[in-house]
């Protein structure tokens, strides 16, 4: 995983709230034989006419294809965030998009957690912050060393991150490297367990 | 003792707390998983992963994998019948041979949902820890397990090395009290909720549901009431087990036997919550003044009673809820300010891990018998696993369904997921038991309706969304 770098850009406004991950990366596209990449498909029911972006143009209206945003690495999300289905490739689609960043006032648990395994880093701020951001002309810089966004007037906000997960991006770390390192811990766990709950491990 | 042993303790810190295998700092810790369940939609690329990275399985012993989201429903269906199942079912049976990991195949007697199979076949316990990679995974915590769905890296770090690192959720006690009227079932209960809170109320939280109504329920109705709870926002959900759950694990072909059996029975008997234990939040709800819900939106939250009329999007507390509102009714091609009932359906699906157990087609067969199917309606019954669909036909139940035209279809996720070829096309309407109704999620362009069984089941034989009270 790449390392997690300072980001300074606009940021996007997506902020209907429970965007599930059904709509960020449709099944339809995760089985079959695509024509295009997967981050083109990505919101393709909002984002393309009739709802398909191998046939439907871009909507003027829909935030992504918004040429001031092109390139930007910043999503403003409203919120439960990516609730619904576990499936990975939600984040991986934002960051193929070359999103970084997400910024709400809540996200689904299991894609908060996938987020971190693709490079992504979900803020979570109260909804004052949120509308401050978003009334923000930008550009916003995003700092995970020092845990603040910055405004585009210089003021600093700073946000909480898990010390693990902080540490993980920056260092573009892995989490099974880092449990490996645990093993003797584990085994230890086993042992003790197999004496205390014997029909867990004979299934 | 210390302070924490002296504490009240929920049935959360009873099921979560013995499987900290280490502290990561931060509030992470490292959790055992006492059973992983793989399928064919994620698990091929998982264990490809970890070939790739040259590792093992930890504990194959603690691995089951079954073909269900990409595996065609059709009868005399092969693997190949979907794209998808060609593709990945090979991979996973040579993976899971190469890994030592139990494969209940699509030709066995077990294969089913993996939602379904795990408490069926015994693999599901009170008390254990059990993930998947499926958001769903929240359904086993009827049996007063701590399950709860994960993404495809987070089943990677699982294969290798038998743990997970997570942070203890909070905890939110959801009640459910009273007898609910006839022709109102346990998903009718949880959308009842899940609309009442909104689909956010449980971010960051394990939910336990209790109550006298979640008491009386079977554990079959505890699975669909603990389904929905990622529909709330919550990866787990968790009742805690009695002797309903007992009596529904003793003699299952994975079930601990003999002294095993009462030994983990003297620990599962300690798993319950003390009465004096404290929540971060609660809810509740009077289960006698809940009607047999629908939903009209994208959300599952987005749900009304039949006899409501669906709200105008005006009446919605802020301006982005406004505009949600309007955008949801415009997919559904529904007017607010009207009731649902009387709306045609072209499609019903009678399935999914929400709804595909035995007295989920019991309570569908009890409004069908004697009925048809209106004419121009598609109607599938998906048994949820060759279990339950053995049991069905043991009861007669299939001919039921096949007498009043429905079609009755081997197990899997079918109609639910839509990756398996069986989807809703674009613009028609479907009466779902299933829990996403999602944008698109039974299809492109497809309208889905959440409903009870018993209410999908109604809705078939009138052509139009109906109350079922009407027809008991």
């Amino acid at each position: 995983m790449e390392r997690f770098e300072q980001i300074r850009s606009l940021a996007v406004p997506l902020l209907a709230a429970n965007v599930d991950t059904d709509i960020i990366t449709p099944m339809q596209r995760l089985t079959g034989a695509n024509a295009r990449p997967l981050a083109d498909y990505a919101f393709e029911a909002w984002r393309y006419d009739d709802g398909n972006a191998d046939s439907g143009a871009p909507r003027p209206d829909f935030p992504l294809n918004d040429p001031r945003y092109s390139g930007a690495r910043i999503l403003l999300t409203g919120e439960n965030f990516g609730c619904g289905s576990s499936r990975e490739s939600a984040p991986q689609a934002l960051h193929d998009l070359g999103l970084r960043c997400l910024i709400g006032t809540s996200f689904g648990d299991i894609f908060f957690n996938n987020c971190f395994q693709r490079g992504i880093l979900p803020i979570v701020v109260d909804a004052g912050t949120l509308d401050r951001l978003v009334a923000d002309p930008g550009p916003l810089t995003v700092d995970l060393a020092t845990t603040t966004v910055r405004t585009s007037d210089g003021a600093a906000i700073r946000f909480a991150v898990n010390p693990l997960r902080r540490e993980s991006l920056l260092e573009g770390l892995d989490d099974i490297a880092l449990t490996g390192k645990r093993e003797a811990l584990i085994a230890a766990f086993q042992d003790r367990d197999r004496t205390d709950r014997p029909w867990v491990y004979a299934p | 003792m210390d302070y924490h042993a002296r504490m009240a303790r929920t049935l959360l810190d009873k099921t979560w707390d013995p499987h900290v295998v280490t502290e990561l700092g931060g509030g992470y810790q490292l959790l055992h998983v006492d059973r992983h369940l793989l399928h064919d939609l994620g698990g091929p690329a998982a264990l490809r992963a970890l070939a790739r990275r040259g590792l093992a399985v930890r504990n194959p012993e603690l691995c089951f994998a079954t073909p269900d989201h990409c595996v065609a429903s059709v009868p005399g269906r092969r693997e190949d019948s979907t794209g998808s199942g060609g593709r990945l079912i090979p991979v996973l049976r040579r993976e899971c041979a190469a890994q030592g990991i139990r494969l209940f195949d699509l030709d066995s007697r077990e294969q089913g949902i993996v939602h379904v199979i795990g408490p069926e076949l015994g693999l599901t316990l009170p008390g254990l820890s059990v993930v998947c990679g499926d958001s769903h995974t929240c359904t086993h915590g009827a049996l007063g397990a701590l399950a709860w769905g994960i993404g495809t890296s987070e089943v990677v770090h699982v294969l290798a090395t038998q743990c997970i690192i997570e942070r203890k959720p909070q905890s939110l006690l959801a009640v459910f009290d009273g007898t609910p009227p006839p022709g109102v079932h346990a998903k009718d209960l949880i959308l009842r909720l899940i609309a009442l809170h909104g689909a956010d109320l449980g971010v960051g939280c394990a939910i336990e549901y209790a109550g006298s109504a979640v008491r009386a329920m079977d554990i079959e109705a505890r699975m669909t009431l603990c389904n929905l709870s990622i529909e709330l926002g919550a990866k787990i959900g968790q009742i805690a087990p009695d002797d309903v759950t007992y009596e529904y694990l003793h003699g299952r072909p994975y079930a601990p036997r003999g002294p095993l059996w009462d030994r983990a029975l003297t620990h599962w008997r300690a798993l319950p919550g003390d009465a004096d234990a404290r929540f971060d939040r609660s809810v509740r709800v009077d289960a006698a003044t809940v009607a047999p819900q629908i939903s009209w939106g994208t959300s599952p939250a987005q749900c009304i009673g039949i006899d409501q009329a669906v709200p105008m999007p005006e009446a919605a507390a802020s301006a982005e809820a406004r505009a949600g509102a309007a955008r949801a009714l415009e997919y559904m091609g529904i007017t607010p300010g009207q009731p649902l009932a009387g709306v045609p359906v072209d499609y019903v699906f009678i399935g999914s891990c929400s709804n595909s157990r035995l007295s989920d087609l019991e309570a569908a067969a009890a409004v069908i018998r004697g009925r048809r199917v209106a004419t121009g309606v598609s109607a599938w019954v998906v048994p949820g696993s060759q279990g339950v669909k053995r049991a069905a036909q043991e009861r007669g139940l299939h001919r039921v369904f096949l007498e009043a035209g429905f079609e009755w279809r081997e197990p899997g996720c079918s109609r639910c997921v839509a990756t398996n070829e069986e989807y809703i096309p674009p613009g028609k309407r479907c009466i779902s038991t299933s829990n996403r109704n999602f944008v698109g999620r039974q299809g492109p362009g497809a309208r889905t309706h959440l409903a009870s069984p018993a209410m999908a089941a109604a809705a078939a034989v009138t052509g139009t969304i109906t109350d079922v009270r009407e027809l008991l």
